[in-house]
């Protein structure tokens, strides 16, 4: 009869033994949702973004033809919407690379499980390891940054267009206070674009490691089947 | 969780274990996206150095010419966003590869599964 359910320790982290395979979890079923449409979303937006500049760049030339507010007020518009649109796609796309990562842990699990029940042996499978959820929370606080760096672009946006809109003139603004608000909103807002960014390429970072982690566990596995001695001790 | 949910993936492959030699697709469209993602980048630098060149007139002798002012405004308006969107080109060909990765693992599953009790048996383990 097959042991119980159990764990033990070794090198490469706590492991349960069990007597059939795990399967994926919860957080690996969601990642197999999810990159696809992130990754489609990540598109549109980075597509829109591209839609925006080519406006501006058209807002930029009219205004290069002679000045006036409406012309001010839809270049400085455009010029934060573009940015928050393009960062949001990149932000989209990067949580898609995650998100097929996280897949792949998934396959590492599910799949070594598998191998694992090929040969009736008991089933080790690694816990979810620290650097796992170092990578779910980052890329989790990477997005969250991202949308709300978009939304701070857009109250910029907003805050752009009114003061400029009662412009008289090529560098003054009609409304001094929506003018200083705007300036002060990007001036946080573009570098957390950057943070957000780093968060979700520190978050790829852990993932690759975990996955560097889980194919040395399997490795070892693969040969304690083989030869039969236990290694990956701790 | 449901076993239908649990075993939800859409990246396992529904081919026989005879494909695991085969090219994978993936690989070599994912290597062509980041590559032309990467030349496109490498274009557009070249133009930011032309626009580099009209920033410098814009100091110098041409200071106060609005037409070149809007030119410039005009070039850096659409440059960012179409790098950016190079740059995402090279992230697709990465996930791309990424996914063409995951569908290979599963092969590999499929191949040392079927390979597996052999070798457990000439090795002497389980």
């Amino acid at each position: 009869m097959a042991a119980a359910t159990h764990g033990i320790q070794t090198k490469y982290g706590p492991v349960t033994v069990r007597p059939a395979g795990a399967g994926q979890t919860l957080i690996h079923t969601v990642s197999n949702w999810l990159w696809l449409p992130m990754l489609v979303m990540g598109g549109m937006a980075v597509a829109v973004a591209i839609g925006l500049g080519i406006a501006q760049a058209d807002a930029a030339k009219d205004l290069g033809a002679g000045f006036s507010a409406d012309r001010k007020a839809d270049f400085e518009t455009l010029k934060p919407l573009t940015a928050g649109t393009l960062f949001l796609g990149e932000a989209f796309i990067f949580s898609g690379i995650s998100f097929l990562l996280a897949t792949i842990l998934g396959a590492l699990r599910w799949g070594g499980g598998e191998v694992q029940e090929s040969v009736a042996g008991p089933v080790k499978t690694l816990e979810m390891p620290r650097s796992a959820w170092a990578f779910l929370v980052l890329m989790m606080m990477g997005v969250i940054a991202e949308v709300v760096a978009f939304g701070s672009l857009v109250y910029v946006a907003t805050q752009a267009h009114d003061a400029w809109i009662g412009a008289t003139a090529a560098g003054v603004p009609g409304s001094i206070a929506e003018f200083n608000r705007a300036v002060t909103w990007a001036t946080w807002a573009n570098p957390l674009r950057e943070v957000a960014l780093g968060l979700l390429l520190g978050g790829i970072g852990f993932a690759l490691y975990t996955i560097s982690n889980v194919l040395g566990f399997q490795f070892t596995r693969i040969r304690e089947l083989i030869t039969g001695r236990e290694e990956g001790g701790a | 969780m449901s076993p239908k949910l649990a075993t939800f993936s859409l990246t396992r492959p529904t081919a026989s274990v005879a494909a695991y030699a085969a090219e994978p697709w993936q690989f070599r469209v994912g290597i062509a996206m980041a590559g032309a993602g990467a030349m496109l980048l490498m274009a557009f630098f070249v133009l930011t150095i032309v626009i580099a060149g009209w920033v410098s007139d814009l100091n110098g002798a041409e200071a106060g010419n609005v037409s070149l002012l809007g030119r410039v405004n005009t070039y850096e308006a659409w440059l960012l966003p179409v790098a950016v969107g190079a740059i995402a080109l090279v992230k697709f060909g990465i996930a791309v590869i990424l996914y063409g990765i995951v569908r290979r693992l599963w092969l590999r599953v499929a191949a040392v599964k079927e390979s597996l009790p052999a070798l457990v048996g000439r090795g002497g383990g389980k």
